[in-house]
């Protein structure tokens, strides 16, 4: 039998198909019948879902259950040993009284019944009437009296005779009577009939009395109602004891179990408490015992947080403080600086040559120190939570355009040349201009950067819901990993290379950042040698959230160079499928941690669906070569987190969730609780970064464990499998 | 949706329906392990092995209707007809009957046990048939033949004839009576004796009564024991003490098994109750009562009592009887002196009680043994042409002064010591007929005190003692009679006389006991006139002739010395009886005692002196 208690919820019950030999009728009943027997099942298992979720969830109630039900076995077996036991000692105690009145009994009707040769002596019945009277007047007469019947079963003239007026017939059966006068056995039963009113239990003793003639029947019945009256006392006195015993150690073990598990409630609430940020919780520390220990032990560790946290809190707005005061602070000195700069510059024409070159050398240094310095107070005022986002309709393709004329200098000067692939129709989306065109030159000069000579492609795409720019370069490419480092504060991927550009290395945190406060994603792909390329997509409507973005993140050329992926997946219509990570973090370092975060989880309620879209046909996005790394990080992932300070759960980078409104003060412990498994799958995903998985991973969020191994993301041939998920799945990311 | 209860709730019902689960589960499984109401049939083990039936005892074969077309033959079956159980008595009688005569047949229960005086008178020709009885008594139900006052010859007429269409003879008219001859007596009924205690529980006297021959002998115990609750017979009744009042046999007596008779009677059967001594007095009259029937031990069980066994015969010196010994002393009168005679035990010892010098002018003596072995003698003396009685009682080995007691005038007969009780109350007692009456003595030498006779008139000419001291037979008017005496402080009383019918004698002279149910009569045969001695039953049902004919002269006095009922003798076999003043002893004839039979040898006898009235100690 299937179903039952155990069975989980959401069953499904493997088909059962009658076989097909049967004939249909039959089939058709079994049909009807495992129909209403799936449904019966259905109700049953609705209707005790609550008792079950019950069990689940109540240590108390299943103690208590359990010991109620092996106390009651327990108890009940022994009980009924017990019982059964007494009923069998009174039972043979009563037999064996019978049997030795019955062996006197017999001997004296045998003795009685010498005197009569034959069975005509007219003087026969009366002596079997006297032997009945005689034996029954020995008998003792207590609970309705027993009863002595002598026949001859033998003789049909001859009439039983019976010591008291009372129907023996349902008494002495037919079988005992075969047993006694045919086979001349002695035979007892044990019969139950009405004698007098009285229901009456009787020891039916059959014996047959041997004679000059033959041999007549002697019946001897004795009411077992003191054996009985007995017995059912013991019987009841098992019963109540044995229900006061289990229903003592049911009540034992539910104040056993409350003791002991009423703490480790509170000890729970407690922790939930903290970690939901309460961290000045505490568990009552009452006597001296485990449980107190516990608590004591609980409250010593949750002081410890505490204190950690406070401190290190403390020294995360220390830092972020310091940041801030010295890029201020350095300002006005540097202003200073700078005009006195200015005036030798302008001058330098004047002064000794090696003095000018110095004078150029102070007012190049001089630049790239105020820009360092702006990009640090751009950084710490997203740290602080004071960046915002002044979005409006604008049109990206100047945008782009401005960008491209902007670098064209610098390009120039490193051979590079920048192709742009616009649309050529406006592309208007709600963004904020001077932040997107921030992020486009950061970009565009990394490209032109480390373009090796090569072109730089800058693309545009749009659709209905996004706007993605994709900046693609030729030059050395990305080691596997290095996608994630790049987003990570003054990283340089060759720290000897000379700085041709005089980045101040925050260029591409800061845009991760802006691209974050768009509610957009930016991401990097690139191999050794290979180039690289960057993608930004941000949401046509501010606040919309991302799903997909009109442009992959491998470009076209690297999906098409493989072989196994172009054979499994065909080139994609545009706009390609979105591969991107939905996650984007929040800023790590700068977040306040303790805030009980009042607007609720960071996760907006949409961030709980789902959130990768049906994986359009022949998504080329996941059709990574080999050896190729693609990164999905996320503006604010845990690289730059860890990049600017620690304490920052890498959990972040898993926390998705475009807040719309950018509240990026909302830390990542405010709304998204420690949760062991997802935090260790998040560090397992950050160590895995840069696989060619990746961007299936992250848009598989629902299936955290799913693809994360290193064997999965490297053979593309299994990580086209966008077409053959489930997109059914629901998304725990919003946790 | 439902309404889906809150977790909480759920729980505590879950955990409540649970606990009821369990209650119910606890109470379910403990219910079923109760007595049971039924069962099925247990054997315990092969029942007792089965009796075996015991042949009959062979009892005589009886005659049907059927058996005989011979009308005399007939007729002798119909007066057997009555024999056996006398519940059955009418009913085997009636299947003589023709059916319209059985119908109306009315018969008093009790069965008339008659002496044919003739063959029956069978007229070949006519169908009646006449029959000529002596009644010699009736039986009732409990076995005591009892005697009816003489009737003479009776004549009862029957029709024997047939009837069409049936088979056989059948008796067309008969007497109201149911008739039993008494060849048929014998046949069908075993005498009996039982025993019941006299007053002062001394002795136990015999009661005479007959048990039907098909009786199983399984059954006899019992029917015994009935008799003895039923009481004595009619005549013995003034004499011996009944069983208590509320004694009951309990049960029937089962048959005798490994030796053993097993009796249960009610408690009531021992009064005072649990008193040994009256316990030893029932346990003796039941097994002097049930001697035939005793195996080895008797198993008692009064009441609830725990049952005690006697075996051994201790239990036979109950009955004096039994005292009797194998070969008494003897003596006789010599020359008005008592003699010893030769050849007898103690011979040579002196007379007991009496001083020599008080031996003389005795014309007749008796001599007595109490239980206790106290001796007694009664000596019938002449002083000058008077008759005087001398008394007196010594301690065994001792001789004593004898009373002087004086006789009425009258023939004097032989003295006889009745009672010889030693409680002075009731001393011993004797009797003494003089002048045609009966006298008792006491040893004491009190003066006699006449005896009333409440039988038919006539003379009493002699008196004889049964062993037990009780009873008594007399000779009144050539007429037997038993009776019983009993003694108070007015000395000897006599019962209802009892007459024996002795149909082979006329008249009746002389009688002693033989037996202690049986007596040696002497008178002239009826059938001619010559003296014979016959020994009866007491109820003159059974009569041989041990002396068919000893010739014409009349015995005036006749003694014999019983054979004890465990001798194996049926009659006694010293007997001595005097006639024409001779003395004579009975061997296989009468031989004359003679000079030369004294113990003593007179060298120079007297002539003319014989020796006269011989006697025993008894």
């Amino acid at each position: 039998m299937r179903g039952g208690c155990g069975t989980p919820d959401g069953l499904t019950l493997p088909p059962m198909r009658a076989p097909a030999w049967l004939p249909m009728p039959i089939r058709r009943t079994l049909r009807v019948v495992r129909r209403y027997w799936r449904a019966a099942v259905r109700r049953g298992m609705r209707f005790s879902a609550p008792a079950r979720r019950a069990w689940r969830r109540s240590l108390h109630l299943r103690v208590v259950t359990l010991t109620l039900v092996a106390s009651s076995l327990l108890v009940g077996g022994f009980g009924w040993f017990i019982a059964d036991r007494s009923t069998k000692i009174l039972l043979e105690r009563a037999e064996d009284e019978v049997r030795s009145q019955m062996e006197s009994k017999l001997d004296y009707a045998t003795k009685q019944l010498t005197v009569h040769r034959q069975v005509r002596d007219p003087e026969l019945p009366t002596t079997i009437n006297d032997t009945v009277t005689r034996l029954a007047d020995g008998a003792p007469a207590e609970g309705g009296g027993s009863i002595v019947s002598l026949r001859a079963g033998n003789f049909p003239d001859l009439k039983p005779v019976t010591s008291t007026k009372v129907d023996t017939t349902s008494l002495i059966t037919d079988e005992l009577v075969h047993d006694v006068a045919r086979e001349s056995l002695v035979a007892q039963q044990i019969r139950t009939a009405e004698v007098g009113g009285v229901r009456t239990k009787y020891l039916v003793y059959g014996s047959p009395v041997p004679t000059s003639f033959g041999h007549m029947e002697l019946y001897y019945l004795v009411p077992l109602t003191t054996e009985d009256r007995a017995a059912n006392q013991i019987r009841t006195t098992v019963l109540v004891t044995g229900i006061a015993l289990v229903i003592l150690l049911g009540v034992v073990a539910g104040l056993v179990t409350r003791m002991v598990v009423t703490p480790v409630r509170v000890a729970a609430r407690t922790a939930q408490r903290l970690s939901a940020g309460l961290l000045d919780q505490r568990m009552k520390v009452d006597g001296e015992d485990d449980l107190a220990l516990l608590a004591a032990s609980f409250n010593q560790m949750a002081a410890n947080l505490q204190r950690q946290i406070v401190r290190l809190e403390e020294m995360s707005r220390l830092q972020r403080r310091f940041t801030s005061d010295v890029s201020h602070e350095l300002r006005t000195p540097l202003t200073t600086v700078r005009m006195a700069a200015d005036l030798i510059f302008a001058e330098r024409e004047d002064f000794d040559p090696a003095v000018a070159r110095s004078a150029e050398l102070l007012q190049a240094e001089l630049d790239r120190f105020e820009s360092l310095l702006t990009d640090l107070l751009e950084i710490s005022r997203f740290d602080a939570g004071f960046a915002a986002l002044d979005a409006e309709h604008s049109d990206l393709v100047p945008i782009v355009e401005r960008v491209a004329e902007h670098l064209e200098g610098l390009a120039e000067r490193v051979g590079v040349t920048i192709d742009l692939r616009l649309p050529d129709t406006p592309v208007i989306a709600e963004v904020d201009p001077r932040r997107v065109e921030r992020i486009l030159r950061n970009l565009v000069g990394n490209a032109v950067e480390h373009g090796e000579r090569r072109p730089v492609e800058v693309t545009l795409a749009t659709d209905e819901a996004a706007v993605a720019v994709t900046v693609r370069d030729h030059g050395v490419g990305l080691k596997p990993g290095e996608e994630r480092l790049v987003f990570n504060r003054f990283w340089r991927a060759d720290p000897s290379r000379a700085r041709q550009t005089g980045g101040t290395g925050l260029g591409l945190s800061i845009s991760v950042e802006d691209a974050r406060l768009h509610g957009g994603w930016l991401e990097a792909w690139g191999e050794p040698g290979g180039g690289a390329q960057f993608r930004l997509t941000l949401p046509v409507r501010s606040g919309d959230r991302l799903v997909a973005a009109p442009l992959p993140l491998i470009p076209r050329d690297r999906a098409i160079d493989d072989p196994p992926a172009a054979r499994l997946a065909p080139t994609p219509p545009s706009p390609p499928a979105p591969v991107a990570l939905t996650a984007t973090a929040p800023p790590a370092p700068p977040g306040p941690v303790a805030p009980p975060a009042p607007p609720g989880p960071v996760a907006p309620p949409g961030a709980t669906q789902p959130s990768a879209p049906p994986a359009a046909p022949g998504s080329s996005a996941l059709h990574a070569a080999p050896g190729s790394s693609a990164s999905a990080v996320a503006p604010g992932s845990s690289a730059s987190a860890a990049a600017l300070g620690p304490g920052v759960p890498p959990a972040a980078v898993v926390s998705t969730a475009a807040p719309a409104t950018g509240s990026s003060s909302t830390g990542p412990t405010a709304g998204a609780p420690a949760d062991p498994e997802l935090l260790d799958d998040a560090s397992r995903r950050d160590r895995s970064g840069g696989d060619a998985a990746r961007p299936d991973r992250s848009a598989d969020a629902g299936r955290p464990d799913d693809a994360s191994r290193p064997d999965r993301s490297g053979d593309a041939g299994r990580a086209h499998g966008a077409d053959e998920r489930d997109t059914d799945e629901p998304a725990e990311v919003g946790r | 949706m439902r309404l889906i209860p809150v977790l909480p709730a759920a729980s505590r019902r879950r955990g409540l329906h649970l606990l009821f689960a369990v209650v119910l589960s606890g109470s379910l499984l403990l219910s079923g392990c109760g007595i049971p109401d039924n069962t099925e049939v247990v054997k315990v083990g092969p029942g007792p092995s089965p009796g075996f039936a015991s042949g009959d005892d062979g009892a005589p074969p009886r005659h049907e209707r059927e058996s005989t077309t011979d009308t005399a033959e007939f007729v002798q079956y119909y007066l057997e007809a009555a024999a056996g159980d006398p519940d059955g008595a009418l009913e085997r009688v009636r299947r003589f009957l023709a059916p319209a005569v059985a119908a109306t047949f009315k018969a008093p229960s009790d069965i008339r046990v008659v002496h044919l005086a003739d063959t029956p008178l069978v007229n070949p020709g006519s169908d009646k048939v006449t029959l000529k009885v002596k009644t010699l008594g009736v039986l009732g139900n409990n076995g005591s033949l009892d005697s009816e006052a003489d009737t003479g010859i009776q004549t009862y007429e029957l029709t024997v004839s047939t009837l069409s269409g049936r088979e056989g003879l059948y008796i067309t008219k008969a007497p109201p009576v149911l008739l039993l001859s008494d060849s048929a007596f014998t046949t069908y009924f075993e005498r009996r004796t039982i025993y019941f205690w006299n007053r002062d529980h001394s002795a136990l006297v015999p009661d005479v009564r007959y048990l039907s021959a098909d009786m199983p002998s399984e059954q006899e115990p019992q029917q015994i024991i009935k008799w003895l609750i039923d009481g004595p017979s009619r005549w013995l009744a003034d004499a011996v003490e009944r069983l208590p009042q509320g004694t009951a046999l309990l049960g029937n007596v089962p048959a005798v098994d490994n030796d053993k008779l097993q009796i249960n009677l009610s408690a009531q059967a021992v009064q005072p109750a649990d008193d040994p001594t009256a316990l030893d007095w029932l346990r003796r009259q039941l097994m002097w009562s049930l001697k035939r029937n005793l195996s080895r031990v008797l198993e008692l069980k009064i009441g609830n009592d725990e049952p005690n066994d006697y075996d051994g015969n201790d239990y036979l010196t109950s009955n004096p009887s039994y005292r009797l010994a194998e070969s008494p002393e003897r003596f006789l009168i010599y020359n008005s002196q008592i003699r010893r005679m030769s050849r007898t035990p103690a011979a040579t010892e002196p007379i007991p009680v009496i001083r020599p010098d008080a031996n003389h002018k005795v014309k007749a003596a008796a001599l007595a043994q109490s239980s206790t072995n106290r001796r007694y003698a009664a000596l019938v003396t002449t002083e000058g042409n008077r008759q005087v009685l001398r008394v007196g009682g010594a301690a065994m080995g001792q001789q004593t002064d004898l009373r002087r007691v004086a006789l009425p005038g009258g023939s004097t007969g032989q003295p006889v010591w009745a009672i010889t009780s030693d409680d002075p109350q009731t001393g011993a007692n004797g009797l003494i007929v003089v002048g045609g009456k009966l006298y008792g003595f006491s040893a004491d030498g009190a003066p006699v005190r006449p005896v009333t006779w409440t039988g038919p008139s006539g003379r009493i000419s002699a008196v004889a003692v049964a062993p037990d001291g009780q009873r008594v037979a007399l000779v009144v008017g050539d007429k037997l009679y038993v009776a019983v005496i009993t003694a108070d402080g007015d000395g000897p009383r006599l019962g209802a006389p009892e007459p024996v019918q002795v149909p082979a004698l006329r008249s009746v002279s002389a009688v002693d006991w033989a037996t202690e149910t049986s007596v040696l009569v002497a008178g002239t045969r009826a059938d001619r006139d010559r003296v014979a001695i016959i020994d009866t039953t007491i109820d003159g049902t059974d009569s041989t002739e041990p002396q068919p004919d000893i010739g014409v002269e009349t015995v005036t006095y006749l003694a014999a010395y019983p054979v004890s009922p465990v001798s194996g003798k049926s009659t006694a076999d010293v007997v001595q009886y005097m006639a024409n003043g001779a003395s004579f002893d009975v061997l296989s004839g009468p031989v004359r005692i003679g000079v030369g039979d004294l113990a003593e040898p007179m060298t120079n006898p007297p002539a003319g002196v014989v020796p006269t009235a011989p006697f025993f100690l008894r």
